[in-house]
Order: structure tokens, then C-alpha cells, then sequence
């Protein structure tokens, strides 16, 4: 069963979504004091790519992520005392830039994602954090190795469409291929990596919530 | 409670998009991560209470009725009566919040020009990049290019909420700044001219590859709702803002189109690798 997130300490309040142009000011003083940006600094920039990536996975629009990367951020800094230090950042920041995704769904009517797939998202991100290594890239290195374990013309379609952002047609062309075979390799090996993906995340048993735990 | 195998399935294809995006490009967020945090820093924004916006909205009401009222017997004074109108119902609000609304990252000096016209001259993060904003007697605000007097119906994007305007400010810079992927092509219909381009953070920037100076731009951010493109067509200096429409499915406005001159606006030099320095 997943977690679906239930209010506690490191819930962010609702008065804390909504300003540009979704969150909302918060109450004067409520910002931590100077000697916590150090800290501060330091913890976003350790979780930047994570966010990033996180971001990444949940909208699709370039400018609004980087909106709601600022904004995310923004809130962090306005909530910061409320959170709960023994409990992982990197989960309180995506929370934050879940619910502020939500808020700004339900204005814009731009949300496209179940809160099922969302907490399903988390528990994968939550895996990821939980693998050896020193940074986010390090954590998710084990996709080099499921990309090593495509074949190689479904690599080269992977590479061409992920890495050198080639259309399909194009793709196709180079590699003497038709645009819809071309596709149907790409859709074979993003599921041969969602496989393995899930292979090395540990993720098992998905009829019966397998993401829980996380 | 279950999760549905297909939620499974659809997260995890987007979990596996969003890790090829990130081994693909792995750009690094440092300038991302660093305009955040300062607007995380900046001090919670300060407004009026509501009840003096209101009287102030009133009052600006009453005294454009009396403007139009006063214009039946002399039609002459329409235009400085409404500019002084909106000098005296705005001026003393709007710069305060204006000051408690600038990006973490920027600084305003304020300049009294013309007929008392409210004049912000705002800079950074790039100390070489000087955007002008003023307050328009339509009762908006407009980004005004160096050397352009502030509420000529050239200025670019007048009417606009002073956030939003302080928004689009931040994001030129933000995307001219972040553009770690500038690819460079050398034009072949104009000789000495440079096109630079970005892919990834949509921006476009034709320069004289001698003097620097912007010759043709090509723009667009997400805002909110708004999507703006800012299309630039430059012969000598002139500058062409082509339109601007609402993202909002089935709701497109165009403003009308329009010419200025950007004068000094970019071809400042400095940190750009890509502009020359020249002297302001």
C-alpha cells in the first residue's frame, strides 16, 4: 500500500500554496531566520537534481517546471520551521512540489496525473534515495547499466530519441527504418528499461500495491 | 488500499523519460538553484491593506470621471489631466510595492522624468543589462527600452500588473543566463551577423558579431496561464514586438503589433561571451 502522504509535521500548510502567481504571502516573519541559509543552501543544492528529475516525471512544460522548482523552493524557505528533521528532506521537498503541482492543476485544469501515479512516483523516488551513493546521479547510475543491457539497435533508438532528441522519422531515416518501426522499437525498450528499472529498485509484486514502504 | 497496476505502469514510464532526461542532459542546476534561493530570501512581499487599495481604486475612479466630464468643455487638457491622474493616485503606492516586490536578484533606482512620470530603472543579475519601467497613464505598467520615454505606445507591454512585468524582466535574463547549450550559427544572409541559439531554454539571439548589437530576438516563456512570445526583427535598432497571446485553450488575444527602438536595451556587453563590450 502507498503512503498517501497523511498531514504531520512536515505537511506544508495550504496557506503556503498558492503566490507566483500561486503561492500565497505568508504571514510576516514567517521566514526563518538568516543563520538557517547557510543550511538551507546547501540542502537545495544537494536536492536540486532529484527535484529536478522529480519535476521532470510530473510536467511535462518546461517553463512550469522551472516555476515550480522556484516556487518549491520559495515555500521550503517559508516552511522551514516546521520541518521535521528526522525525516528525509528530499521527500518534504517533493511533497511540496506535489501539492503546489495540484494547486496549480486544479486552477489551470492542467493536471493530467492520478494521485495513485503520484504516490507510486514517490515511492519510486523514495527507492532511489535509498540506493548507495554520494548524489542523485550516483543513486540512479544503475540506468547506465539497463541501458547496456538493450539491444544495440533498440540503444541506438534510445540514444537518438533520449540524447540527441532526433523525431522519430528522422531517426528512422538514418538508421533505415520506417518511422513506425522506428516507434515500436523505441516503445519496446522504454518498457525493457521500465522492467529493469524496476528490477534494480526492488519494485515487486505490482498487482498488490508493491510500492508500499516507501 | 491496492494500486492499480496501470498507475504503476504509467508512473514508472514517466519515472524512466524523466532519468534518460536527466543522464542525457545532466545540466547542472547551480543557476537554477541560485535564482530560487534568492527568491526564497527576498522578504515577504508587503501590500497595502485591502481597504486603501479600494479607496485608492475610488478614487482613481472618481477622478477619471471627472477627467471625461471635464474633456466635454475642454478636449485639450484630456491628456496631461489623465497623466496627472494617475501620477497622483498611483505614484505613492506603486513605489512601495514595487521596491517590496523586485526579484531577490535586482535593484531599482527610481527616476522622475517628464512630467512627473514614475521612472524605475532596473538591473541585474547582469549589472550591464538596464531595463526601464515606468508607470503608464493607462494605468499599467510598461517595460520601456532606454531612450523611449515611458507611456509611448511603442513600449513594450504596457497595462501589465508590475509582477508580471518584474516576471518577464527576471525570465529574459533567467533564460539568457541559463543557456549552457548556446549552439552558434553563422549566418549566411547578413555577413558579420552571429545567431544564437538554445534549444532547450527557447531562446534566440541574432547579433553583429562586431559591435554586438542585437539584431534579431526571438523569446518565449510560460507564465502562468500567459504564454508571450517576443519576436524581434532588427534593422539597425529598431525592434518589432510582434505579439503576445493567452495560452488558455480556445482564449487567444493578440495585442496589436508594434516598433521601438531598443537603443542601448541589449547590446551592452559584459558577461556574455557573445556581446562586445561597448560603453553605455
Amino acid at each position: 500500500m502507498l503512503d498517501p502522504s497523511p498531514a504531520g509535521p512536515n505537511d506544508i500548510g495550504a496557506q503556503d500554496v498558492g503566490s507566483v502567481p500561486y503561492l500565497s504571502d505568508p504571514a510576516p516573519g514567517h521566514s526563518p531566520g538568516i543563520a538557517a541559509r547557510p543550511m538551507f543552501e546547501i540542502l537545495i543544492r544537494e536536492h536540486a537534481p532529484m527535484l529536478q528529475t522529480y519535476l521532470r516525471a510530473i510536467v511535462h512544460e518546461a517553463g512550469l517546471r522551472e516555476e515550480l522548482f522556484a516556487d518549491t523552493v520559495v515555500v521550503a524557505w517559508r516552511s522551514l520551521a516546521r520541518f521535521d528533521e528526522s525525516r528525509p528532506f528530499s521527500a518534504w521537498l517533493r511533497g511540496i512540489a506535489r501539492r503546489l503541482l495540484l494547486a496549480h492543476g486544479s486552477k489551470k485544469r492542467m493536471l493530467e496525473l492520478s494521485p495513485e501515479i503520484l504516490d507510486v512516483l514517490e515511492d519510486r523516488f523514495a527507492r532511489i534515495g535509498k540506493r548507495p551513493g554520494d548524489t542523485f546521479d550516483d543513486q540512479i547510475a544503475f540506468l547506465q547499466d539497463c541501458l547496456r543491457e538493450l539491444a544495440p539497435r533498440s540503444l541506438e533508438v534510445v540514444e537518438g530519441t533520449y540524447f540527441e532528441s532526433v523525431p522519430a522519422p528522422q531517426l528512422g531515416m538514418r538508421l533505415g527504418l520506417s518511422a513506425d518501426n522506428t516507434r515500436k522499437i523505441l516503445t519496446r525498450a522504454r518498457l525493457a528499461l521500465r522492467d529493469c528499472v524496476r528490477r534494480r529498485l526492488s519494485v515487486l509484486d505490482l498487482g498488490d500495491g508493491a510500492g508500499s514502504g516507501a | 488500499m491496492t494500486t492499480k497496476p496501470e498507475s504503476h505502469d504509467r508512473a514508472d514510464e514517466l519515472l524512466v523519460d524523466a532519468l534518460l532526461d536527466r543522464v542525457a542532459h545532466p545540466v547542472d542546476p547551480l543557476l537554477a538553484v541560485k535564482l530560487a534561493i534568492a527568491k526564497a530570501h527576498a522578504e515577504p512581499k508587503q501590500r497595502p491593506p485591502a481597504f486603501l487599495r479600494i479607496a485608492i481604486g475610488l478614487a482613481a475612479a472618481i477622478i477619471t470621471v471627472l477627467v471625461f466630464v471635464l474633456a466635454r468643455h475642454e478636449p485639450e487638457s484630456v491628456s496631461s489631466l489623465l497623466d496627472r491622474a494617475a501620477v497622483r493616485a498611483a505614484q505613492p503606492i506603486d513605489r512601495e510595492y514595487l521596491l517590496s516586490s523586485l526579484p531577490g536578484s535586482m535593484e531599482a533606482r527610481l527616476l522622475l522624468r517628464g512630467r512627473e512620470r514614475m521612472l524605475v530603472e532596473l538591473r541585474g543579475p547582469f549589472d550591464q543589462m538596464v531595463f526601464r519601467a515606468g508607470y503608464a497613464p493607462s494605468g499599467g505598467w510598461a517595460i520601456t527600452p532606454t531612450g523611449v520615454e515611458v507611456g509611448e505606445p511603442m513600449a513594450f507591454g504596457t497595462n501589465h500588473p508590475l509582477p508580471l512585468m518584474l516576471n518577464v524582466i527576471d525570465r529574459t535574463l533567467s533564460k539568457l543566463r541559463k543557456a549552457d547549450d548556446i549552439e552558434m550559427l553563422v549566418s549566411g544572409e547578413q555577413p558579420g551577423h552571429r545567431t544564437l541559439r538554445s534549444a532547450r531554454e527557447d531562446v534566440q539571439v541574432t547579433i553583429d558579431a562586431r559591435t554586438g548589437e542585437v539584431q534579431a530576438l526571438d523569446l518565449s516563456w510560460i507564465i502562468g496561464r500567459m504564454r508571450l512570445q517576443w519576436r524581434a526583427t532588427a534593422t539597425k535598432q529598431d525592434l518589432i514586438y510582434e505579439h503576445m497571446s493567452y495560452h488558455a485553450p480556445g482564449d487567444p488575444i493578440s495585442a496589436p503589433s508594434g516598433e521601438f527602438s531598443i537603443s542601448s536595451l541589449f547590446g551592452m556587453g559584459g558577461d556574455f561571451p557573445f556581446f562586445s563590450p561597448r560603453g553605455r
